[in-house]
């Protein structure tokens, strides 16, 4: 080690160079001790790390959705071919109930009752119930979806989806709900149990309710009442008096006009569903040693018209002026089945499609029919239809 | 020899009480993110709250459950700050903050499927 050179006539020696600082390469590490009082600068890299932990928090949320979203078993796959579509539900959980209004687009499938915009092909869970049998049946217009639980053990009730909205209710006090509601517009109408008039006996009742007003009303009440429809400002159902063959009942609650059609003569007939196509009721039944027949009552004029005569047809289906239905040459003719539309009350009867398989359900919105097939080779499932003009 | 095992202090240094004060930042506000997307979908329909107490605010009104909601983790963070002289303050922002990030994202993609 050099000698510090000292002399009264040498130059004075140069003070000691100060420790070299290491330069902080990396900055203090995070748990590092600092000086004991916070840093007051603004350090990038403590903001980075936050960020990250924000990223890899929100990374882990997202993967867990994606992960949660593949186990789902009631999503259906949807194609679309111009401006049809093609719903083919898992496997294990067949559509059931089928409903069209607008670009809704909503059936039932186990306990899942799903929507399907004609538009986007986006599918929405709407519910879920806890047994496919807890599902009574639904209803779709161009603005609600409605459907029925009818469990006490499944949340029972109306259950409304606005399609504007976005929004899911369950109508309060619809608990004794029966069957599938109605929609129409912004308009729906259901039967639920209830005390009968003058707070009798127990019976039925059909509500009829303004739902964007949130208004309801009581329409009738009777020992039995089914199947709802709506059209406007009419509302049809099918009544079973006790000992006397059943009446479909139609009113219309603007003009306080009623109608009450018999859909047969007494008899074996089984009537398979109504709806109404403007102001033109629509029936289907069945004949023992005849077949099915779809036949339409114009309210204005009282003309009574046979839309189709066949081995088997379906439920009719209608939304304004339009009525379609499924029918068949019968069991023992294939497996094929042929939908046709009217356009009433004057219209001739029109094939709509032709499908490999039995047409269980229609259901028709402006110029779309949605049919929903079973048993086919090719296809099973639910499929969209355009109407010719 | 004290019975109880003692927390030891291992101070921060200032990037980590920087990133301790980021961290509390971040967690307040996805709390507020939580309570406005969980308004949003019980609004909507598709949701119920879970949590017991929160329900009871929810039911009160959205002034008091935000009420009651931010001011507890407002509380709460101003409480890991107070002790951000210990590692284990910055641990626990972490594992907060992460978990909460995870819950927020879950529940955006989830609101915007409905």
């Amino acid at each position: 080690m050099p000698e510090v050179l000292k002399g009264a006539g040498g130059a004075a020696a140069p003070p000691p160079a100060p420790p070299l600082a290491a330069p902080p390469a990396a900055g203090p590490a995070l748990g590092a001790a600092g000086s004991g009082s916070p840093s007051s600068r603004f350090d990038v890299r403590a903001l980075a790390w936050a960020l990250v932990v924000l990223a890899l928090g929100a990374a882990f949320g997202a993967g867990g959705y994606w992960y949660e979203q593949s186990l789902a078993s009631w999503r259906p796959t949807v194609t679309r071919d111009g401006r049809a579509l093609q719903v083919a539900t898992p496997q294990r959980l067949p559509a059931r109930d089928l409903a069209l209004g607008g670009d809704n687009l909503a059936w039932t499938e186990g306990p899942f009752t799903v929507l399907v915009d004609l538009r986007t092909g986006h599918r929405k869970l709407l519910g879920t119930a806890r047994r496919a049998a807890d599902l009574q049946g639904l209803s779709a217009s161009a603005e609600y979806v409605a459907w029925s639980v009818g469990s006490p053990a499944a949340a029972p009730g109306v259950w409304v989806y606005s399609a504007e909205g976005r929004r899911r209710q369950r109508l309060p006090g619809t608990e004794g709900v029966r069957g599938a509601p109605a929609v129409s517009g912004s308009r729906a109408a259901w039967v639920e149990a209830g005390p009968g008039a003058g707070g009798g006996e127990a019976s039925e009742r059909l509500i009829f309710a303004d739902l964007a007003a949130g208004r309801r009303s009581l329409v009738t009440s009777g020992p039995s009442l089914e199947w709802p429809a709506l059209a406007g400002d009419l509302v049809a159902w099918l009544a079973r008096p006790p000992g006397r063959p059943p009446v479909i009942e139609v009113r219309d609650l603007q003009a306080q006009r009623a109608w009450s059609i018999a859909p047969y003569a007494a008899g074996q007939t089984t009537l398979l569903g109504i709806a109404l196509a403007g102001r033109t009721l629509v029936w289907s039944r069945l004949l023992p040693g005849v077949g099915g027949q779809v036949l339409a009552y114009d309210l204005d004029t009282a003309a009574v018209r046979v839309l189709a005569s066949m081995p088997e047809v379906s439920a009719p289906a209608a939304e304004g002026g339009l009525a379609a239905w499924a029918q068949s040459d019968g069991p023992g003719a294939g497996r094929s089945s042929r939908v046709l539309a009217v356009r009433l009350p004057g219209g001739a009867a029109m094939a709509v499609a032709e499908v490999d398989g039995r047409v269980v359900h229609v259901a028709v919105s402006g110029n779309t029919v949605a049919l929903l097939v079973e048993g086919g080779s090719s296809f099973s499932g639910i499929r969209t239809v355009a109407v010719p003009r | 020899m004290s019975p109880w095992p003692r927390v030891h202090r291992v101070p921060l240094g200032p990037r980590g009480r920087q990133a301790l004060l980021w961290l509390l930042v971040e967690l307040w506000a996805l709390n507020v993110a939580d309570l406005l997307l969980t308004r949003h979908v019980i609004g909507l329909g598709f949701a119920s709250e879970s949590n017991g107490v929160m329900s009871y605010f929810l039911q009160q009104g959205t002034v008091p459950a935000a009420a009651f909601k931010i001011g507890v983790v407002t509380v709460g963070a101003l409480l890991l700050w107070r002790l951000r002289v210990y590692r284990a303050a910055l641990v626990a922002a972490v594992l907060l903050t992460g978990v909460f990030a995870a819950v927020v994202a879950y529940q955006v993609f989830w609101s915007l499927s409905l």
